[in-house]
């Protein structure tokens, strides 16, 4: 039986983005063609998304912020064209349809790990939603999914402790936002910085009243690489979760850190990511904790199918056997000579700002220290 | 009289406690399995408790399944072994281990599942071997040497930028020890990857070992090279400046005082005309005060200093302001105190 359910639906590319823009149904149509081109169309537990109700998405979102969206939608079929929410996001006739129904694939995925028949859950979506604010779209996202998650995270599966991480290449501002001083929501994130969104997400961001603590910035340099993020998995986000002990575990999986992703520079390969897979699924056995991924951001068709594979079925493996068997697709041009896992050693601006921030959050965490 | 009956139990716990107290059982209670020994190991390891670690790879290692996996897992756990063996000095220990990961990690059925992770572990362990051969000057060549073969074996054709950079450091500690044979074949790879990635600063780095050696026409040789590569106007500078940095430090590893000075002297010399010699007032200062000369060691920390608040980083003018309280504490000055404070008052959130 898989461990993993996917929820994914083709009703997800009527979301409608501007022409060359990156946030494009192409990139759901690439990962389902090569699920079917691999033959994993029967892999996971396919389940179908519900659109989220108002009374869910107000759990983060302002209502009047949902009234705008709503009328932004109808602005556009009135006038048969695209609105710009700002310079980056976007209005299409069915946006807001399109946006609850990819708040509630999180509502559908937290459901599924209640079961418990399955400990894991990936929600293949678009608009991705990180970015968002309370009372703002943002950087293409319009409702907070992963936020919207947590919530219901804590009232069905009576979670006491959420973490969430995110790995995609910008901050997740958004969520930080939302769970800024709630230590109830742990959140890490990995991202490139100096980067999109200007000024966000540097180390001393650590959560305010309460919540001091529970927000781990990890500002990566430009070109930080795989060796890089598993530094900075292994000896920040690894130990601060052993010590949290969270009940649930979701992950913003934006694959925009791919070294093919035409926005960023932080040189991850497919390889990286099915690593960073494995130690995430490492980190749900060992705390016991439910694991759901949310798709955010990548941009380049080929390596974001390829990594969210690879993310599905590490998770969806059961066992280190099997686990080691899937990672053999992914670990095959390193076993032949050419290894991207080592081609360059992390830059040395890596190590010393894993140090800083380690010491930064020492004071937080005992594991730290 | 003890009956029949107890006497047996008796044997069988007395078998038990044998069984149970040898071999692998001897370092780990019995009920963990070897991925939750791995596990453990791997997360003592990040947390520097690298004791238990190694008794957790080792128990590990232990109980690993004869399966088709085995030699995977094996060649990591061996090579993680390997890399504390080699932090914590006990060379001889880690080069058969280092020997060992290599070997594993070469046989054909290690080379699939978890290979990356091996990868990743003999990157590392070449790692510690560097690092090693920095704080130990005896080691120095033997962990270059061990770091070299473990990075050719591992890292494949894409890793040169590592390779290069430890191929140099050899190259120039044979250099320096006159063993220029030796030295040959090294250079050779570095020009050719210098050249490749279109990076001057090894060959400067070689014309710095021939500096220390005093062989002038090798120094020329490689500043005609490493000029090849560079596309500024002022590259003489450039590399004159650079050249003589890293000669002062060689001076200085090898406690040559005065020719470190005079190097240093010659550079400012040189840089005058230019803001931001705030590192290299610095490292005259360090000269001075290995060399005792306090007030000397002193007036070069507060030019150093100066040309931090020119350049107006709150960062490197504290750490600074950090390096120059710690000189002040070794020499049991009181000032020291002051200085301290002054840095702790800097911020610390500036990127």
């Amino acid at each position: 039986m898989s461990r993993l359910s996917l929820i994914r639906d083709k009703k997800f590319r009527d979301h409608i983005t501007p022409e060359e823009h990156p946030e494009s149904p192409a990139r759901l149509v690439a990962l389902d063609n090569m699920m079917h081109s691999m033959s994993l169309n029967e892999t996971f537990n396919e389940l179908a998304p519900r659109a989220a109700s108002v009374e869910d998405i107000a759990s983060v979102h302002s209502l009047d912020y949902i009234a705008e969206l709503e009328e932004g939608s109808k602005e556009a079929i009135e006038l048969g064209r695209l609105i710009p929410l700002d310079a980056d996001t976007f209005m299409s006739p069915k946006t807001f349809e399109t946006a609850k129904l990819s708040a509630g694939a999180g509502l559908v995925a937290v459901e599924a790990v209640a079961s418990g028949e399955r400990d894991s859950s990936f929600v293949a979506v678009r608009p991705p939603g990180h970015h968002a604010l309370a009372d703002k779209s943002m950087g293409f996202c319009l409702f907070n999914n992963i936020a919207i998650a947590a919530r219901h995270a804590q009232k069905t599966l009576n979670a006491k402790r959420v973490m969430i991480i995110d790995w995609d290449v910008h901050h997740g501002n958004g969520t930080q936002a939302m769970f800024y001083d709630d230590p109830s929501v742990m959140f890490c994130s990995f991202h490139q910085y100096p980067f999109w969104p200007p000024d966000s997400g540097w180390y001393t961001e650590d959560g305010s009243g309460e919540g001091r603590g529970y927000n781990l910035n990890i500002p990566l340099p430009n070109g930080t690489g795989d060796r890089g993020y598993f530094e900075a998995f292994d000896r920040l986000v690894k130990p601060v979760c052993h010590e949290y002990q969270p009940d649930v575990i979701l992950l913003s999986a934006g694959y925009d850190a791919h070294e093919l992703d035409p926005l960023a520079q932080q040189r991850v390969t497919t390889l990286g990511f099915a690593m960073m897979s494995q130690r995430l699924a490492d980190l749900r056995d060992q705390t016991g904790a439910k694991l759901i991924c949310f798709l955010e951001g990548g941009y380049n068709t080929q390596s974001l199918s390829e990594s969210a594979l690879a993310t599905m079925q590490i998770l969806n493996a059961e066992g280190a056997e099997a686990s080691a068997i899937v990672q053999t697709s992914y670990a095959i041009p390193a076993a032949s000579g050419d290894s991207p896992v080592t081609q360059d050693r992390s830059p040395d601006a890596v190590d010393e700002r894993i140090i800083d921030i380690r010491r930064h959050f020492g004071k937080y965490w005992k594991t730290l220290r | 009289m003890p009956n029949l009956k107890s006497q047996k139990l008796s044997l069988l716990l007395a078998l038990v406690l044998v069984l149970t107290t040898s071999g692998c059982a001897e370092q780990k209670p019995a009920e963990k399995a070897w991925k939750q020994y791995f596990d453990d190991a791997k997360f003592l390891d990040i947390q520097d408790k690298r004791e238990e670690a190694r008794s957790n790879y080792e128990a590990a290692l232990c109980k690993l399944p004869g399966e088709k996996f085995e030699q995977d897992w094996r060649a990591e756990l061996v090579a993680r072994i390997a890399r504390i063996d080699v932090i914590e000095g006990k060379l001889d220990d880690a080069d058969k281990r280092a020997s060992e990961a290599m070997q594993l990690a070469s046989d054909p059925r290690a080379q699939g599942p978890n290979h990356g992770e091996v990868l990743v572990a003999l990157d590392d362990l070449a790692e510690s071997y560097s690092e090693r051969s920095y704080k130990s000057k005896p080691d120095k060549a033997r962990c270059l040497e061990m770091a070299i073969k473990i990075l050719d074996k591992a890292s494949a054709s894409r890793a040169q930028k590592v390779e290069q950079r430890s191929a140099c450091e050899l190259a120039v500690e044979y250099i320096m020890t006159g063993k220029d044979a030796k030295a040959a074949p090294l250079e050779k790879r570095v020009i050719e990857e210098a050249i490749e990635s279109k990076k001057w600063t090894p060959l400067r780095d070689i014309a710095a070992a021939y500096g220390y050696v005093d062989n002038k026409k090798k120094v020329n040789e490689y500043f005609e090279k490493a000029k090849e590569l560079i596309t500024k106007k002022n590259k003489e500078t450039i590399i004159k400046s650079s050249y003589l940095m890293e000669l002062a430090d060689l001076y200085m590893q090898n406690d040559r005082l005065d020719d470190a000075e005079k190097t240093m002297i010659e550079l400012l010399d040189l840089l005058k005309p230019r803001p931001g010699n705030a590192d290299m007032y610095e490292r005259l200062a360090t000269i001075y005060g290995a060399k005792g000369e306090v007030e000397k060691a002193k007036d070069n920390w507060r030019l150093a200093i100066i040309e931090d608040t020119k350049r107006a980083k709150q960062k490197a003018m504290r750490h600074r302001l950090e390096a120059y309280a710690r000189y002040l504490r070794s020499i049991k000055d009181g000032d020291a105190r002051v200085i301290q404070q002054q840095a702790d008052g800097m911020r610390d959130d500036t990127y």
